[in-house]
């Protein structure tokens, strides 16, 4: 059930992510055709470095606030003097840096990860509520959700982070809150589930929020056999009509024939800011038939359906106060037909027609992958759970199968460039024999089926940068490809092979670092150019702080954590190669008898320097005076 | 010269008890970081790769700084007290006297780097004693009592306090003592325990902030604070001069300084100024957001939480690019201006 399960909380706020965008055109990554251009903005069509060339990937929760509960019996509010938690702040963790939003690679951009965020909910004076970490996992859902005309912001679509919290820590100030109490219970293993919807993102520099967007969210109980980076959800699809609700998740209580369906990551908005495009009457039903035919358009009978209820999004603020989630009792006739029958979304015309928007998955089938996203280095191994599900329920003994997508040519600027960077764009997903996994696994008895990648050298297929990006597509019987969202598929970032060498010589880091270099002007104008030689020698220190962090650590190098760890050794190795060597540890002061040792020397010194102090001392009344120089203009 | 008020020195010398000494130290710690900001407003004044070797010399004292605040936040852990940090009132209104000063005397502010900043607020506030009037280890001279006391006497009378009063091993948990080697030498910043090493911390801020009464080099042969921002001011370095009377003399190397290469930040900044709806103010939000989570940090890491200091050390390079990123936008309303670093304590942030 994951965040749609209860209790629940939602909030919603605005959040920055300074995506740093030279990185955005893999032919940037070409060290011997790079041009300074390209780390300036764009000019006209001219892209050079696209939007935010100066991007530092910071993601940080603005101004967020809890808006509403669902209890464990289903009631809900969205007021503060019933529910204490209800106004409080949702943010980052304090004390340590806010973390950051990377893509795997420039020819995979579609599912940008979350790293390093730890999400806080905090009172106004700052006292500690709740604290986590935000699993690592990359948004999905991908969709169109801005209509009308008006794009202020450039960027129509919106997606979602589904993920858990990790170990939790819970604040005195929990206890004053109902809901939180209930949640608390439900939280195994230190988790809670979290559910993060964006749209609203600006590219642009209008209305003062350039890099910045809305956010949905939804906290809720998190299990320990549910997957950990999506929803165990049923899925509505939208269809052809529909001016938006692409990608759906929703799940149905039997027992208590209560039904809950998110549209906060596919309701249709006329502005970034999130207000709810009038669509008229919205409707929620369950088809009557056995299987419902998408491609028939005509209007839907009465005997087709039972209606469970329309959806109330007129109030103000509806998408921000509720996260777009829709709760609904289901009347007994269509509760009997639920559990094994598609939901639909129907529209419904000023004079009672109804047309089909959305459409559950054909015969309540689902399938997908848990950790989606994967960076393996040679002879390593990934495992990746698949989950099949059949109207919400495990389906057991169900073949999955997969395959790898042809090769394709991403990551290039758009085609309108008139002066595109002349590096060729790299095939992806070549070698193929270089990526071994079976063509089927079928699931167990929890409806799980185990994937089992395992990945040899690939011997730098796209030259100019390292590894290569694998697509496996995975499949269940029944399903068909357009009911599955479009990049539900494994992402594979398989490194090339690297012997670190010994000794390391600058000439073997200087490739990797004048990569990062170019790819970064951020590091280089405010922080250590990593092209130069002597600099780099200089910030050994901070550099190698930041080379041996956790993968985990906000200040993880490389920020896109893309290098292999044969590499990042090679790096180490050399950094610590040019520190200076250790002074011998001072002691310190001992209880024994004679001076510490600093304190020693400068008895030593003040002796040593007696005489020629006291004249000088005697000659100016023990003041330096500065000697007057002509300033320098 | 820093004034700070006489009554301070005297409640040292009064007290008691270590414990009175903990208030004390608060707020010694309350003004070595109150100088920070200040120097940092200057750095993230010099535009990216320009005047570095002015940024050098500022950063230099700046670290050195908040060495002195470890120090005396080790020793106020050392003697059982609890330092805090992340509390309304621990960063002084800018503008506005330093923590522990006199009425009427220096008034420091956020400002942009200038020749007039280095001379009338920088070496104002690294001034050393004058040495014929205050001997290095005499106290409470004959002469009439000065109005104003110097921060290098406060801390002087503090270890003559700690050395008559406290146990050879100090009460407090050693377990709280903070001894980051990442970016401190152990020989500057080391587990306090016993009375000899608390006097010994004391006495290193007091050697490289004021330097020693006779040398503008101190025993490393780093010339102190003063000095180093006495170059900056001339624009020249201070070396020995055999045919100087004072046996030194500003006739070393050019110290270069570019005054185009440097941001017109609006003195002061504050987030509240800048419209609602701008980038400016997102920013400026952003970085009082990260600057309260810096000291938030700061108060874990010296509450009891050692190993937080490391998290803390990544937030001090993003405020610096906020700020940085902040000092390149045009201040709105204002084009002969760009925004200053805020550097406001947001209470929603921390704890």
């Amino acid at each position: 059930m994951g965040y749609l399960d209860k209790p629940r909380l939602v909030f919603s706020g605005d959040f920055q992510a300074d995506v740093s965008t030279v990185n955005n055109d893999v032919r940037h990554y070409d060290n011997g055709t790079f041009e300074p251009r390209f780390q300036q903005p764009q000019e006209g069509k001219t892209l050079n470095g696209w939007w935010n060339p100066g991007g530092g990937a910071t993601f940080a929760f603005v101004d967020c606030t809890v808006r509403g509960a669902c209890y464990e019996d289903g009631t809900e509010t969205t007021d503060a003097s019933q529910e204490w938690i209800i106004g409080q702040a949702v943010s980052q963790a304090a004390g340590v840096s806010p973390g950051k939003m990377v893509d795997i690679d420039p020819q995979m951009q579609m599912c940008s990860q979350l790293w390093a965020v730890k999400l806080r909910l905090g009172t106004a004076t700052g006292e500690l509520i709740l604290q986590g970490d935000v699993a690592v996992t990359g948004f999905r859902d991908l969709q169109g959700r801005q209509v009308g005309q008006h794009l202020p912001n450039r960027q129509p679509l919106g997606a979602s982070w589904t993920t858990v919290l990790e170990n939790v820590v819970w604040g005195k100030a929990a206890d004053r809150s109902k809901l939180l109490g209930q949640l608390r219970s439900h939280a195994q293993e230190g988790c809670l589930s979290l559910n993060l919807s964006a749209f609203g993102y600006y590219y642009t520099h209008n209305d003062g929020r350039f890099s910045m967007g809305r956010l949905l969210g939804t906290i809720g109980p998190c299990y320990r056999h549910e997957p950990r980076l999506f929803a165990p959800a049923r899925r509505l699809i939208g269809l052809g009509a529909a001016p938006a609700f692409g990608y759906s998740n929703f799940i149905y209580g039997e027992t208590e024939k209560r039904l809950t369906v998110d549209l906060g990551n596919s309701f249709p908005v006329t502005d970034p800011l999130g207000t709810a495009a009038d669509v008229g009457t919205l409707r929620l039903a369950v088809s009557t038939r056995p299987a419902v035919d998408v491609a028939n358009t005509e209007p839907v009978l009465p005997a087709d359906r039972i209606v469970i209820g329309d959806v109330g999004y007129g109030a103000p603020g509806w998408l921000l106060n509720t996260a777009g989630i829709v709760a609904l009792p289901v009347p007994d006739a269509a509760a009997a037909l639920l559990p094994n029958h598609q939901l639909l979304l129907l529209s419904v015309t000023p004079d009672g027609q109804e047309a089909l928007w959305a459409c559950e998955t054909a015969q309540g089938l689902a399938v997908r992958a848990d950790g989606n996203i994967q960076r393996i280095d040679p002879g390593e191994t990934a495992r990746v759970n698949v989950y099949a599900y059949q109207w919400g329920k495990p389906l057991a003994n169900c073949p999955v199968s997969f395959a790898l997508a042809p090769p394709t040519q991403d990551g290039g600027g758009p085609g309108t460039d008139p002066a595109p960077p002349p590096a060729p764009i790299p095939e992806t997903g070549l070698p193929v024999s270089a990526l071994h996994f079976p063509a089927t696994v079928t699931t167990n008895a929890a409806g799980v089926a185990e994937l089992t990648i395992r990945g040899d050298d690939p011997k730098n297929p796209r030259g100019y940068l390292d590894g290569q990006i694998y697509q496996i597509l995975y499949a269940i019987d029944g399903l068909p490809p357009g009911q599955q969202y479009f990049n539900d598929r494994i992402i594979v970032h398989l490194r090339d092979g690297y012997t670190v060498p010994d000794p390391v010589a600058w000439a073997d880091v200087q490739p990797i670092l004048t990569q990062y270099g170019n790819l970064y002007p951020i590091m280089s104008k405010h922080i250590v150019d990593l092209t130069d030689a002597d600099a780099v020698r200089d910030h050994w220190k901070i550099l190698l702080f930041a080379f041996t962090r956790d993968i985990n650590d906000p200040h993880y190098m490389p920020v896109t954590r893309d290098l292999s760890e044969a590499k990042r050794q090679a790096i180490i190795r050399w950094l610590r190669s040019v520190a200076p060597p250790l002074a011998a540890a001072t002691p310190k002061a001992t209880e024994a008898g004679g001076l510490p040792e600093p304190v020693q020397r400068r008895m030593d010194y003040e002796q040593t320097h007696r005489e020629a102090i006291g004249q000088l001392r005697a000659l100016k009344g023990g003041a330096f005076v500065s000697q007057p120089v002509k300033e320098e203009s | 010269m820093l004034k700070i008020k006489r009554e301070f020195v005297d409640r040292a010398l009064r007290a008691a008890s270590p414990q009175e000494l903990h208030e004390l130290l608060q707020g010694a710690i309350e003004l070595e970081h109150a100088t920070i900001p200040v120097y940092l407003t200057a750095m993230i004044s010099l535009k990216p790769g320009q005047n570095r070797e002015i940024w050098r010399v500022i950063h230099s004292v700046v670290i050195e700084e908040m060495l002195h605040f470890c120090i005396a936040a080790n020793v106020i852990n050392a003697l059982g007290g609890r330092p805090v940090i992340n509390k309304p009132g621990f960063v002084p209104a800018y503008p506005g006297p330093l923590p522990m000063h006199i009425n009427g005397s220096l008034v420091v502010g956020l400002e942009p780097f200038s020749k007039a900043l280095v001379k009338d607020v920088f070496m104002e506030i690294e001034e050393p004693e004058d040495p014929l009037v205050f001997p290095v280890k005499a106290f409470g001279a004959a002469a009439a009592p000065p109005t104003f006391a110097t921060i290098g006497q406060f801390y002087r009378a503090i270890q003559e306090k700690i050395d008559e009063l406290a146990p050879d091993r100090l009460p407090g948990d050693p377990a709280r003592q903070v001894a980051n080697h990442s970016f401190f030498s152990d020989k500057d910043l080391f587990p306090v325990t016993t009375k000899r090493e608390a006097i010994e911390a004391l006495r290193i801020i007091v050697e490289q902030g004021e330097g020693t009464s006779t040398s503008p080099v101190d025993e490393t042969g780093e010339l102190a604070h003063y000095y180093r921002f006495e170059e900056l001011y001339v624009g020249r370095r201070l070396v020995v001069d055999p045919a100087s009377p004072e046996g030194y003399s500003f006739s070393g190397a050019v110290f270069p300084f570019d005054a185009q290469g440097v941001y017109p930040l609006a003195p002061n900044t504050k987030a509240a100024d800048l419209p609602g709806q701008s980038e400016q103010r997102r920013q400026a939000d952003q970085f009082n957001r990260l600057y309260t989570s810096l000291l938030d940090g700061l108060h874990r890491t010296f509450d009891g939480q050692p190993g937080a200091l490391d998290a803390t050390f990544g937030l001090m390079y993003d405020l610096k690019l906020v700020g940085e990123r902040l000092a390149a936008m045009e201040y709105p309303g204002k084009s002969e201006n760009t925004v200053g670093p805020p550097f406001e304590f947001n209470p929603a942030v921390a704890r």
